[in-house]
């Protein structure tokens, strides 16, 4: 069932419909309120309301190729009134200078190669837990953009419709996410930090 | 970044717009400057290759599944919303 289809089914309160819907967003809504809000706890929050509010208000959706960012631009701001609700945070911009390597960094230290296959499950997982954690070490408004763009796969101009930012800004926060990842996880693979 | 046949501002350069770069949204001839000055700069090539691999590995995280007894409630809850739709 493509998009277009789901919202057929759920503009004509279909049986079923909600469970369709719920399959098609509810890991992805769940994760990312996970990724977001840290807590478990929040996350359930943040899935429940807006699967639900999502829902009610989908029928009005004029655009069927709308509605996978709408969605996310629904859960989005679930996050980020989850985030007001606790510690404030500012949405401070990181520095280029303080993300360039140093001059005596190592580049062919191996961040380990995601397309090999044959790799054994525990350094799969070590790896795994290394890329959680450098996700998570990322200031909440540069982990949003990482996660819209390179988990969720939406184009700049998208991510942008959806944080209802520039495409500047989503350009420069991705470009700054991925470099600290990077960061993190050479530093992880090197023992940790450069002499 | 620096190698010994480019200045720090040229690799800084690339530095900056790599994530661009990277995904296909460079003009021509910005992304012809990147490819020329790879050729020549070893250092710059394998920071790109970290790059690439650390957005791969973020690319292949796999995504935390929602809960079964949520999943469950989610649909008791929107089925008692069909049944009192002014309820909501």
């Amino acid at each position: 069932m493509d998009d277009a289809e789901l919202l057929t089914k759920i503009r004509a309160d279909e049986p079923g419909a909600f469970e369709a819907f719920v399959d098609r967003f509810g890991d992805r809504i769940y994760g990312f309120g996970v990724r977001m809000c840290g807590e478990r706890e929040d996350a359930r929050d943040v899935a429940q309301d807006t699967l639900l509010q999502a829902y009610r208000s989908l029928k009005k959706l004029k655009h069927p190729e709308a509605l996978k960012s709408w969605v996310f631009r629904v859960v989005s701001n679930a996050c980020l009134m989850k985030r007001r609700k606790g510690n404030y945070q500012t949405n401070r911009e990181i520095s280029l200078d303080d993300l360039m390597p140093g001059e005596g960094e190592d580049f062919s230290s191996r961040i380990p190669d995601p397309g090999l296959g044959a790799e054994e499950e525990l350094v799969r997982s070590e790896t795994r837990e290394a890329v959680r954690a450098a996700i998570d070490l990322l200031p909440p408004h540069y982990r949003m953009v990482l996660m819209l763009r390179d988990m969720e796969h939406f184009s700049t101009r998208e991510t942008a419709e959806i944080l209802d930012l520039p495409q500047s800004t989503v350009k420069m926060r991705l470009h700054r996410a991925r470099l600290m990842v990077r960061s993190e996880l050479a530093g992880a693979v090197t023992g940790g930090g450069q002499p | 970044m620096t190698h010994p046949k480019h200045d720090r501002l040229e690799c800084r350069a690339m530095f900056e717009k790599l994530s661009e770069y990277m995904d296909g949204e460079l003009k021509e001839n910005a992304c012809t400057r990147f490819d020329e000055h790879f050729r020549d700069c070893p250092r710059c090539v394998e920071f790109v290759e970290q790059m690439r691999r650390a957005v791969k590995l973020v690319e292949d995280m796999p995504c935390p599944r929602l809960p079964d007894d949520l999943r469950r409630s989610l649909i008791a809850a929107a089925e008692s919303m069909d049944d009192h739709p002014d309820s909501s």
